[in-house]
């Protein structure tokens, strides 16, 4: 049933999804281990066909939809703060953007990997993702930013979470069209994604050290 | 070759009883339809807007607003007022005599594609952050081609402070341009001085709301979204007879139905909210519809400029912006290609022909590569040649007893020719035959011999451009009065 689990996540059966899965915890499956056998898996199943170029980004979300609904039943089953595992992330578009496209599709992935995922929305200023940080203890939080005009606010923002002492204590990814790799290095960023799959890829990394440190 | 270039009149020259070919996929009942479905849209999904004062205005002209969601729903007849309102035809006056863009259904105007903030510099190889610099030459050039009729915030100026860089784009392209200017402005901060900044540049020093040197693209946010501070600068600018296109750019399948059914009529849904929004905030302003959409690519999730998926797209739009008598802007030229190929030339100039030939009163797209994210100055030089194709194919043929030359034809008699006839070399004059600029005709030994490329021979009129040609020059006084506009701004703005 496991791998029947794996198959309906792959083609994005939401009712089949939900069915197996309360059918698996109803005979006594523990939800980590459905999560653990079948629900990841699947996804890095879709993740690995979506760079490969045999899955495209609407068959990647549908499945990430899917896993979502699932994690809804296996919640109550699953320990304090367990989720899927990976930890949370924090995202938002910074202040005077408001291109959102890229950042939800990250923000859909990111779920669909197994992190908790806190959209803060576009128009995000410092004062609110240092607010989200305190209030979410985030394993990563992500800036977007496709602005010539609005990058600057990436700084701002790295710089007032080490005027609240929150630094150290947080990851930081950066992404959108305009940011670079050496933009994010010369900033001090902890990830970035020039797109969705190597975000995802990037703060697994980022959640995997974090978890060994 | 440059003595032709210089007197051979512009095509629309003869434009008079000319047969035009036009393109044109939707019939009345289409239209109706398209119309319908949008109404039903506006009507029933409703537009998020987000600003306090447009909501105020919508909710007196009978719109229900909710005041949580801030979400609009529009009753027919706001729209269909809001459509009988908006001003048929628009100027996009130019500083220098002459060079005004009166958009009136007559003829598509091109401009540059925007706004980008890369460039792949013509000199070096290089593709690095566009600077003012890149932005003034983008201009200068564009002034100097006769097929760019307005000039378009073409790639953002990313070596000035982010804080200033719309106004220090504003002023390279009032320097660099004797032509009409479109830029943007999405901080209603930014608008005071925007408008001091073109009074200095404005002939006598005065901003003439009647002959507007200036208009601004204002982005809707697609699905059925506006954004607050753009919506607000849109506003202040309308107020003052600044021109506004607007630019609702679904992604079809990401932010819009991923067929085109949905996304025409998402689209036209979005165009006419907006339309209803800044009549009823500023009645009467002058507003530009788009008739253009993006498509998403599946596989990389960017943004595909172009494709005939684009094409289908900017023609039902472009004939429902027509339809409604609005000017129309849509979209050709741009390429998703990252150099000048194969793909450049056929993503761009098929688009460029369809807009131009269904009827688009300005025609974006010219001079970038990468998803109208990397300007190249030689593939501007290049879309130009195409645009003049796009003009000669839209004059058409003059179907008429004296160009039939009959009366030459029974002079020379079988047998003959027309190479020396007084009537061949006039209407090679009034410009019958198109005089390629910068594509290549003749022998391949002479093509060899010459051993130039395209690009470089576009490389090479960039530079004789810019070494030669000077824009019409700002008022007395004007640059240092625009220098000290952004200082001020710079003093006053917060810092960022
Ligand atoms: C769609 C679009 C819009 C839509 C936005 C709709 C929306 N809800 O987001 C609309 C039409 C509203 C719009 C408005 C404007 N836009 Co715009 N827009 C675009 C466009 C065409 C595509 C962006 C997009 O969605 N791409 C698809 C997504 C999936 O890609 P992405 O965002 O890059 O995200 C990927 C990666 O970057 C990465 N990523 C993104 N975020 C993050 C975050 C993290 C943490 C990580 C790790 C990775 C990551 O992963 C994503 C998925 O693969 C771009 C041009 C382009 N080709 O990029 C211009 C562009 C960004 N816009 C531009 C401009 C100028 C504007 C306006 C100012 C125009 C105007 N006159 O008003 C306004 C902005 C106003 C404001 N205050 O923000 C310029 C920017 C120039 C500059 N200075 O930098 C561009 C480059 C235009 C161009 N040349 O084509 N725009």
């Amino acid at each position: 049933m496991k791998e029947q689990l794996t198959q309906a996540l792959i083609a994005g059966n939401a009712d089949l999804v939900n069915a197996l899965t309360q059918a698996l915890l109803a005979a006594g499956t523990p939800a980590r281990e459905i999560l653990d056998d079948a629900l990841l898996p699947g996804m890095e199943v879709v993740g690995a066909r979506m760079r490969s170029g045999e899955c495209f980004i609407p068959e990647v979300l549908l499945s990430a939809r899917t896993m979502q609904g699932a994690l809804d039943i296996l919640k109550p089953h699953l320990g304090e703060g367990e989720g899927a595992g990976l930890g949370t992330v924090v995202l938002g578009t910074v202040e005077g953007d408001l291109h959102d496209i890229g950042k939800n599709l990250v923000g859909m992935l990111l779920q669909g990997a197994g992190f908790e995922v806190v959209n803060l929305g576009t128009g995000v200023t410092t004062q609110q993702f240092v607010e989200a940080v305190k209030e979410h203890a985030p394993a990563i939080v992500g800036m977007s930013a496709l602005l010539t005009t609005t990058l600057p606010h990436m700084a701002e923002t790295l710089a007032a979470l080490k005027a609240a002492g929150l630094r150290e204590q947080v990851k930081v990814m950066v992404g959108g069209a305009p940011v670079t790799q050496a933009f994010a290095d010369e900033l001090g960023a902890d990830g970035y994604g020039a797109n969705a799959g190597m975000a995802v890829d990037r703060a697994k990394a980022l959640a995997a050290q974090a978890a060994t440190a | 070759m440059s003595s032709l270039n210089a007197t051979q009149p512009q095509p629309s020259d003869f434009a008079g009883d000319a047969l035009r070919p036009r393109l044109s996929m939707l019939d009345a009942a289409a239209i109706e339809y398209v119309h319908e479905q949008s109404l039903r849209l506006l009507a029933e999904v409703g537009v998020r807007v987000p600003l306090a004062r447009a909501q105020a205005l919508l909710k007196d002209a009978g719109a229900l607003v909710d005041d949580e969601t801030r979400i609009v729903r529009f009753p027919d007849d706001l729209i269909e007022s809001a459509i009988a309102r908006a001003p048929k035809t628009v100027l996009l006056a130019a500083r220098e005599p002459g060079k005004d863009a009166l958009l009136d259904h007559t003829r598509s105007f091109a401009t540059h594609d925007g706004m980008g903030a890369m460039c792949l510099d013509h000199r070096t190889g290089e593709r690095r952050p566009s600077t003012a610099q890149d932005l003034l030459e983008a201009m200068i050039v564009a002034d100097a081609l006769d097929e760019i009729g307005v000039l378009w915030y073409t790639a953002y100026p990313c070596d000035e402070d982010p804080r200033l860089q719309s106004l220090r784009g504003l002023q390279a392209m009032l320097a660099g341009s004797g032509k009409h200017v479109e830029g943007e402005v999405t901080d209603p901060a930014d608008v005071p001085y925007v408008m001091e900044m073109l009074a200095a540049a404005s002939p006598g020093g005065l901003w003439r709301p009647e002959r507007p040197i200036f208009s601004i693209v204002y982005c809707p946010v697609s699905p059925l979204q506006h954004d607050a501070d753009s919506l607000e600068a849109a506003i202040l600018l309308a107020e003052q007879g600044v021109p506004i296109t607007v630019y609702s750019l679904a992604l079809a399948g990401a932010t819009a139905p991923i067929t085109q059914a949905g996304t025409i009529v998402q689209t036209n849904a979005e165009e006419l909210a907006a339309f209803a929004i800044l009549q009823l905030a500023v009645p009467g302003c002058p507003l530009v519809y788009v008739g253009n959409a993006g498509v998403m690519d599946m596989r990389t999730s960017t943004y595909a400029t172009a494709g005939p998926e684009e094409i289908l797209l900017n023609l039902a739009l472009t004939e429902m912006g027509r339809h409604y008598g609005f000017p129309v802007l849509s979209c050709g030229l741009s390429t998703d290609a990252k150099e000048l190929c194969v793909q450049a030339g056929s993503d761009g100039a098929p688009m460029a022909l369809a807009t131009m030939l269904a009827g688009a009163d300005l025609l974006t797209g010219a001079g970038m590569l990468d998803s109208a994210q990397l300007l190249y100055l030689p593939k501007l030089v290049l879309d130009a040649e195409i645009i003049r194709q796009g003009h000669r194919l839209v004059a058409g043929v003059a179907l008429d007893d004296e160009h039939v030359m009959a009366d030459v034809t029974r002079r020379i008699g079988p047998g003959g020719h027309f190479l020396a006839e007084r009537e061949t070399r006039r209407y090679l004059r009034n410009g019958e035959l198109l005089m390629p600029r910068a594509f290549v005709r003749g022998s391949y030994d002479a093509w060899q011999t010459e051993g130039r490329d395209e690009t470089q021979r576009a490389v090479e009129r960039i530079e004789e451009i810019l070494a030669s040609h000077h824009p019409l020059p700002l008022p007395d006084g004007a640059p240092q009065r625009i220098e000290e506009i952004i200082a001020t701004a710079a003093s006053e703005k917060p810092a960022g």
